[in-house]
């Protein structure tokens, strides 16, 4: 590993951001630093993390963590980089936030954010955003695709992609494909946590031994599909068509 | 008022849904969409279908921007004109994009495709005509952007319901019988009913 790079972790206090800082630890990667963006009246995530033993974890890959949601992200986040900054923020383009940024001077910055926002161009002229979206990228851009992918593929996928100034366009620079889960497994927290957590201790290990990325793809413009927050019917057909419980119905 | 189903009751050109992390509830969620849904069908009258003409040619563009009525009639005639062979998607998706994000149809847009008017959001003719748009961009590319967007312009005109004119109640029993026949094609294997 390339220890002379400084990777900073920009991460919302959500479950995604506990599901990478634990995969880093495990893994034993550390990083520079770590900026916990803590929004006001956060509810803390009650999950059942523990996978149901008698379930057919046919998803869960060689080496992938699962998150352990009842592990604050500030308790692990001690573990994985000797300097964490807590801002209150709920939009990751706060000019405290870009300030904080510009002082740290990261070669990378592994970007786990809010739902729903666009980095601004301020924070993106500091340095790569490396961002990791539950979608098979360029086919499944947007929102929601883990269950979008589920209805027409049965399966999923995670991009790893340099963020630009759109919404999933950058530059693809890792990307797998994983297996439905089981029936019963939560897909918003703890499937998306694990296999986006997968993908990138992967691409961030790839490119702190290389110093580089060593697979980059740009993405051809109006390339795929833009889905959309799914509705509550598609969700549910996506998730009652998961084998093997289905056959319960 | 549904605990299980709440997106079409009260006021969702006021009150909108976001759909965010929406919850599971099984098996039993089907049965209550499909009821509402029902219920709402028997208070529409018989279906009728929209009158839709043969376009020539794309309507409703200017060097001011887009006039939603003209524009959507003119993709449903060209649809019917050319069926397999629409070319128009861009314009379809912009619609989509414009009301994923607001839960609104506009009865103008910029030439940027941002609304002229914010406050113009009420002319329920037009969520009609989108959610006609949506059953033919479906119909003819089953791709599920736009059954999404379908099933969440189907809500927001249900709770608006005893707004609408006679008429209008029929095109929308039309467009929720389409609804809920993409619907239980798409979930055959899990039975909707």
């Amino acid at each position: 590993m390339n220890s002379k790079m400084n990777v900073v972790l920009l991460a919302a206090n959500n479950t995604r951001s506990q599901a990478y800082v634990q995969a880093l630890k495990e893994k034993n990667i550390n990083l520079e630093s770590i900026i916990i963006l803590n929004p006001p009246n956060r509810k803390s995530m009650v999950l059942d993390s523990s996978l149901k033993s008698n379930q057919v974890c046919n998803w869960v890959k060689e080496g992938m963590h699962i998150p352990d949601f009842s592990i604050s992200l500030h308790d692990t986040s001690a573990n994985v980089a000797d300097n964490v900054i807590e801002l209150d923020a709920s939009n990751v383009n706060d000019t405290n936030i870009v300030m904080q940024l510009e002082k740290l001077k990261p070669d990378l910055v592994l970007y786990s954010g809010f739902g729903g926002q666009i980095v601004c161009n301020d924070l993106l002229k500091i340095a790569p955003f490396l961002h990791f979206h539950s979608g098979w990228l360029p086919g499944f851009r947007g929102s929601t695709t883990i269950y979008y992918s589920l209805l027409e593929e049965g399966r999923c996928g995670v991009s790893a992609i340099l963020l630009d100034d759109e919404i999933d366009t950058g530059v693809i620079v890792g990307r797998e494909r994983f297996s439905a889960p089981p029936y019963g497994t939560e897909l918003d927290h703890l499937y998306d946590g694990a296999i986006r957590a997968h993908v990138m201790v992967g691409v961030l290990s790839d490119w702190l031994r290389n110093g580089e990325f060593s697979f980059t793809e740009d993405q051809v413009q109006d390339s795929g599909e833009v889905y959309y927050v799914i509705h509550p019917v598609l969700k549910h057909i996506a998730i009652c068509k998961l084998k093997p419980d289905t056959k319960a119905y | 008022m549904s605990d299980m189903y709440p997106y079409a009751d009260g006021e969702r050109l006021e009150d909108r849904n976001t759909y965010f992390y929406s919850s599971y509830y099984g098996q039993e969620f089907f049965h209550e969409y499909y009821a509402l849904r029902i219920i709402a069908l028997k208070m529409l009258g018989e279906p009728k279908k929209c009158k839709i003409v043969e376009a020539a040619g794309i309507e409703g563009l200017s060097d001011d921007g887009i006039d939603t009525k003209a524009l959507i009639k003119s993709l449903l005639g060209l649809y019917m004109r050319d069926k397999n062979g629409f070319e128009h998607w861009s314009f379809v998706n912009h619609f989509v994009q414009r009301f994923e994000v607001a839960k609104r149809v506009y009865p103008k847009y910029g030439i940027n495709w941002r609304p002229t008017n914010k406050n113009d959001y009420k002319e329920l003719s037009l969520y009609l005509l989108f959610a006609e748009l949506m059953v033919r961009a479906y119909q003819y590319s089953a791709k599920l952007p736009y059954l999404n967007a379908l099933l969440k312009v189907v809500d927001t005109l249900i709770s608006t319901l005893e707004s609408l004119e006679v008429e209008q109640k029929q095109h929308l029993a039309y467009i929720l019988e389409k609804e809920l026949g993409y619907v239980e094609a798409l979930a055959e294997p899990v039975r909707i009913k």
